[in-house]
């Protein structure tokens, strides 16, 4: 009996791990969305997924598009209709399915003023900034210019800014309607870039590098006022 | 071996001639044989150890007037050759007897003594019982000897357990144990006080089953079921039990009329008349395997082939009223002896017909009345069932198939492929629509097929209307799906086998008609998207079943 009922075990496990053929989900786990858009410019229109920025698709000349692949489930479109309109559109994409969404009419858009701050003298060149989960990047961001990024529909969006020997910092910021929105990024420098010296951070417009690394007021008297004197490296009124 | 006797006895005279002259080595040696010698050699013998424990070292055990007189009572009705006829009864009352190391010695005495198997022992025991906590923290039941001690139980008495021990031991496949003795607090039992208050908050299910379970060779009477008090009287001047089990000694308890009272029908005399005597307040308990010709003649010789009887002693059918003819007979359990012929028999509980029989009993027939309910109640059903299947996880549940309706078959054999097992063959199917949920939101209509194959050996616990069963179960699980859906538009289909588990109960409405439920878990193997695991399938149905 107790052989039996081993026997009987065993080729339980055994069967059961002999199973045959296959289930696949794969083709359900994304969908396709279409729709139109009412107001566009050929030229920079653009419609993604926010949070899976690389999904993308631009407009043909009706305005018409299609997004292939996008995740099923809730998304939401990002519109860039034109250089200062764009939309969100928020839907639910059926894995394995085409969705079709009415026509979307473009609002006036923000966007985003951003000013590069660095703590200490050292330069900020070569920045980049994006707008997290989002098409609207840019690069070669520096702490004299500040930079415009849009055009962002209305809504509250994260913003990722990295440069060279920077630590990458990202905040939040709203932007409304038609509206520009400041925002401030202030950068800290990695440890060990800014004891690196003057001669590889750069100093601001009103210094000057020294060969200890260091930034100064002057080197030379050049650098100073018709008036003054480079002395010690600070400039100082001559003495009559 | 008695039908080799005569050989042997032919084989032996003839060897008892002179072969060999005086001062010859080797050849046959010529001796002297008496045959009703060699016949009394070969006749099983008949022992009996009686014990009773009047009096105790301990004065916080009481006092028992008549339990040395209960064991030599019984002694005299057993020694008398018209009645036990008993070749040895040794009677152990005296105080330097009843330790608990006399007792145990006496057993293993006995166990030299009785060393074939068809000899037939008797153990009696008539002391009080009591119950305490054994070195393991269990409750144990203890036979109090003359040296207990009650404030350390477990260390001084004699434990039922070592008993049944020593007992079992016997090489006897007719033996007997009666204990007149109880342990329920009260009567011929005594606990102490911390024991009792336990006891106090234990229902009936710590006395479902007593001690007095008995292997298939042996037979276990007690003079009170577990959890009563077993009673000495004053007019009767013994243990009631005992008395009325001598005095269904003297013949009244030969219910079928044979010559001889064996000792189911001593103990059911005993039974019939203590429960009477005690207006319900006592109900011996006996628990038999040993059914068909019983073996253990305590009294008489049968002369004559007795009466047919019908008999069972299967907690199944406890309470039950026999009827012969349309004639209450016997509350079971117990036995009846009827006149041969074709008789009707029925089992009834109040309103309520168990099985109404014809059969047809010839002298020296004993029928167990399980026999006749395994015949009245068909063990088979077939069942239409309907219920539902799911994979256990949500995950499964959304991904491959939602909890879906089922429909099936489900064929039950019982006592099969051995006695109290069953075969259970289930066939599930279920079709329809459903849609995956891959993604929240997401929902992608499909359409299912799912045919389930089951296979089931559980285990069958039976009572009147009611079956339950439980045990593993095999079964094959085909799984198709099909899509039409813009991105994918063809089917799918996957074949496993799974271990598991199978329960459920079924509930007779009639002879034919029941209605039964069961449920499964399995454990499923399937492959999702290429990668292997294994998921929980479980699954319920109900529905009707018809026996045939």
């Amino acid at each position: 009996m107790r052989r039996q009922c081993l026997f009987l075990t065993l080729s339980s496990l055994g069967l059961g791990l002999g199973a045959c053929g296959s289930l696949d989900n794969e083709p359900f786990r994304a969908g396709t969305v279409r729709g139109r858009l009412t107001e566009f410019d050929p030229a920079v229109a653009l419609v993604s997924v926010i949070g899976a920025p690389g999904v993308r698709a631009s407009v043909d000349a009706q305005g018409r598009f299609t997004l292939e692949d996008v995740p099923a489930g809730p998304a939401e479109l990002f519109v860039v209709a034109t250089e200062d309109k764009a939309a969100r559109v928020p839907l639910t994409v059926q894995g394995g399915q085409s969705v079709d969404v009415p026509d979307v009419a473009p609002r006036p858009a923000g966007s985003f003023f951003v000013k590069l701050h660095t703590q200490g003298s050292p330069r900020v060149t070569d920045a980049k900034a994006s707008v997290d989960g989002t098409p609207i990047d840019a690069t070669q961001l520096d702490d004299r210019a500040p930079r415009r990024l849009g055009p962002l529909p209305d809504g509250c969006y994260g913003l990722s800014v990295s440069a060279p020997g920077f630590i990458s910092t990202a905040v939040q910021g709203c932007v409304d309607e038609g509206k520009q929105t400041a925002l401030n990024v202030e950068l800290v420098p990695e440890e060990g870039f800014a004891e690196e010296g003057c001669a590889r951070t750069g100093c601001d417009d009103d210094s000057h590098c020294a060969l200890d690394g260091h930034c100064v007021e002057c080197l030379d008297t050049i650098h100073c006022e018709s008036s003054e004197v480079c002395n010690g490296f600070r400039c100082e009124e001559t003495i009559p | 071996m008695r039908r080799l006797l005569p050989l042997l006895l032919v084989f032996l005279c003839a060897c008892a001639g002179p072969s060999a002259t005086a001062g010859d080595k080797g050849g046959l040696v010529p001796l002297r044989l008496d045959a009703a010698d060699l016949s009394r050699a070969y006749t099983p013998r008949r022992l009996a150890l009686l014990v009773g424990v009047s009096s105790f070292d301990d004065p916080q055990w009481r006092t028992l007037r008549f339990s040395a007189k209960d064991a030599t009572d019984l002694a005299a009705a057993l020694k008398d050759p018209a009645r036990g006829h008993f070749d040895q009864v040794r009677v152990l009352t005296r105080p330097e007897e009843t330790t608990r190391d006399a007792i145990l010695a006496a057993l293993r005495q006995l166990r030299r003594e009785a060393t074939r198997p068809d000899d037939v022992v008797m153990v009696y025991l008539s002391a009080h019982g009591t119950l305490a906590r054994d070195g393991k923290g269990e409750l144990t039941r203890y036979l109090v000897t003359r040296d207990a001690s009650y404030r350390a139980i477990p260390q001084t008495a004699l434990s039922m357990d070592a008993l049944k021990a020593e007992f079992e031991q016997l090489p006897s496949r007719r033996r007997l144990l009666v204990l007149a003795t109880c342990h329920s607090g009260s009567g011929k039992s005594l606990l102490p006080k911390e024991l009792e208050v336990e006891l106090a908050g234990i229902k009936s299910g710590f006395y479902a089953r007593p001690l007095e379970e008995s292997s298939r060779a042996s037979m276990v009477f007690a003079a009170s079921d577990w959890g009563e008090t077993a009673r000495e009287d004053e007019g009767l001047r013994n243990d009631i039990y005992t008395y009325f089990l001598i005095e269904g000694l003297n013949g009244p308890a030969d219910r079928n009329a044979d010559g001889a009272v064996t000792a189911t029908e001593a103990h059911d005399y005993s039974r019939r008349r203590t429960f009477a005597f005690t207006e319900g307040r006592q109900r011996p308990s006996a628990e038999i395997l040993e059914v068909g010709a019983d073996p253990v003649i305590l009294a008489g010789r049968i002369d004559r082939t007795g009466q047919p009887e019908l008999f069972s002693y299967n907690p199944r059918l406890d309470g039950f009223l026999l009827k012969v003819d349309g004639e209450p007979r016997l509350e079971l359990p117990g036995g009846a002896a009827v006149g041969p012929g074709r008789r009707t028999v029925e089992l009834t509980k109040g309103d309520a017909v168990l099985v109404r029989r014809e059969v047809d009993v010839a002298r020296g027939e004993r029928l167990p009345l399980e026999r006749l309910l395994a015949d009245a109640i068909p063990r088979r059903a077939l069942s239409l069932v309907g219920g539902m299947m799911s994979f256990a996880d949500g995950k499964s549940r959304r991904e491959l198939l939602p909890a879906a309706p089922q429909v099936g078959v489900v064929l039950r054999l019982e006592d099969l492929p051995l006695q109290n097992l069953g075969l259970l063959v289930d066939v599930g199917l279920g079709h329809g629509r459903k849609k995956l949920q891959v993604a929240p939101g997401s929902e992608v209509p499909f359409g299912y097929t799912a045919l389930t194959l089951g296979a089931a050996v559980p285990y069958l616990w039976r009572w009147e209307r009611l079956t339950l069963f439980a045990g593993p179960r095999v079964a094959a699980l085909y799984l198709g799906r099909s899509f039409d859906v813009e991105a994918y538009s063809g089917g799918q289909r996957y074949f496993t086998v799974s271990p598991g588990v199978v329960g459920g109960l079924a509930w007779r409405l009639g002879e034919r008609l029941e209605l039964t439920a069961q449920g499964h878990g399995m454990l499923t193997y399937v492959v999702v998207d290429g990668q292997g695991q294994a998921v929980g399938f479980i699954g319920g149905n109900a529905g009707v079943g018809y026996r045939f």
